[in-house]
């Protein structure tokens, strides 16, 4: 530490002294440590996956898809299609070549 | 190798490569087709791409069933799980996406990719308490001198525009007129308890974190967020980290 405390003293010794204010002001704001929810591995919540058996493990579903000769020739048509970036919006589709 | 396992190598090498080659020792006729291995085949590959889309929630929504479907199952065949349990597969996605043609015109999507699987990994991270505030009530020179050690869940990192805000407003319900900002932007992920939590980082957070990683002390770390940008409100970032459960030690060694 203390090569770059030589360098910028005044500027070390605020930034150290606001370590101590940090933390003085996290003793006031945090709440007593909360449990938010019991970690489960058995009940998936939506988007937040907690579990990976069961699906995919039988033939359940995989009658109605062939995996394996899929010619790529897909159309994104998630939320993608409408997010704004600084190059306009996004658009996926399949290469014309 | 005993009888049953050879045969198995057998089956998940015929299964991989297409071909009865390897299992022919073990079929009356040789020669003969199975087109009973696509079942099998198919059950991986579903499996597969189940995972994937459980592990890339962000990335799936994005670009919609089909697309991540399909991308999925190219990328299984490309690079198969290296062990049974899928909790982790994925982490190999953001390159391969990165390379993926059909992927250039969503050039944040790799990164998006790299922040869910980073939040998929931080779900099922070792468990640790972090710090409690009340830690931190040192001597300043005590505090500045501490090294932090760093949640073992912790995940961040730095990004040229703002891919993490577009990732986190992509996972709320209701996602919606999404935007991608140019402005760089970091992440951080951490699971200090039950849940995994993320939020953006500014510059200097940023530099702390990526200080206190590389074993610096939290003086060095200030020091170096200040740097960073000199107009952040230290205390608040300090305290902002704490509250965030990020720190999960203190050495305090015997120099101070």
């Amino acid at each position: 530490m203390t090569r770059s405390m030589q360098r910028t003293p005044a500027l070390a010794l605020a930034a150290v002294f606001a370590l101590s204010a940090g933390a003085a002001m996290a003793r006031d704001d945090m709440k007593p440590a909360k449990p938010e929810m019991e970690k489960c591995y058995g009940v998936a919540k939506a988007g937040q996956n907690d579990c990976k058996a069961g699906a995919g493990t039988s033939c359940a579903g995989t009658s109605k898809v062939d995996y394996q000769a899929d010619a790529w020739k897909k159309v994104a048509k998630g939320t993608c299609v409408t997010i704004k970036t600084p190059n306009g919006t996004g658009s996926l589709t399949p290469p014309k070549a | 190798m005993p009888e049953l396992a050879r045969f198995q190598d057998a089956f998940a090498a015929a299964l991989a490569e297409r071909t009865t080659a390897p299992i022919a020792g073990w079929l009356p006729d040789s020669a003969a087709e199975l087109p009973g291995l696509a079942v099998y085949r198919n059950t991986i590959a579903k499996g597969c791409v189940d995972a994937l889309a459980a592990n890339l929630p962000t990335v799936a929504r994005l670009v919609g069933d089909e697309w991540f479907t399909a991308a999925a199952a190219l990328f299984a065949r490309d690079s198969p799980p290296s062990s049974a349990a899928l909790l982790a597969y994925g982490e190999a996605f953001p390159a391969w996406l990165e390379a993926f043609p059909p992927a250039g015109e969503l050039p944040y999507l790799p990164a998006v990719a790299w922040m869910d699987w980073r939040w998929t990994t931080a779900l099922f991270a070792p468990e640790a308490e972090p710090l409690a505030a009340e830690a931190f009530a040192l001597a300043p020179e005590a505090l500045a001198a501490a090294r932090p050690r760093l949640h073992p869940s912790l995940a961040f990192a730095w990004f040229d525009d703002g891919t993490p805000s577009l990732w986190l407003a992509a996972r709320e319900p209701d996602a919606d007129d999404l935007e991608l900002s140019p402005e760089p932007q970091g992440v951080l992920i951490v699971r200090p308890h039950d849940a995994v939590t993320a939020r953006v980082l500014d510059r200097a957070g940023h530099a702390f974190l990526a200080a206190a990683h590389d074993g610096a002390s939290l003086g060095e770390a200030i020091i170096t967020a200040a740097e960073a940008d000199p107009t952040t409100d230290l205390a608040t970032l300090f305290a902002a980290l704490i509250a965030d459960g990020v720190f999960s030690g203190l050495d305090l060694g015997d120099s101070a």
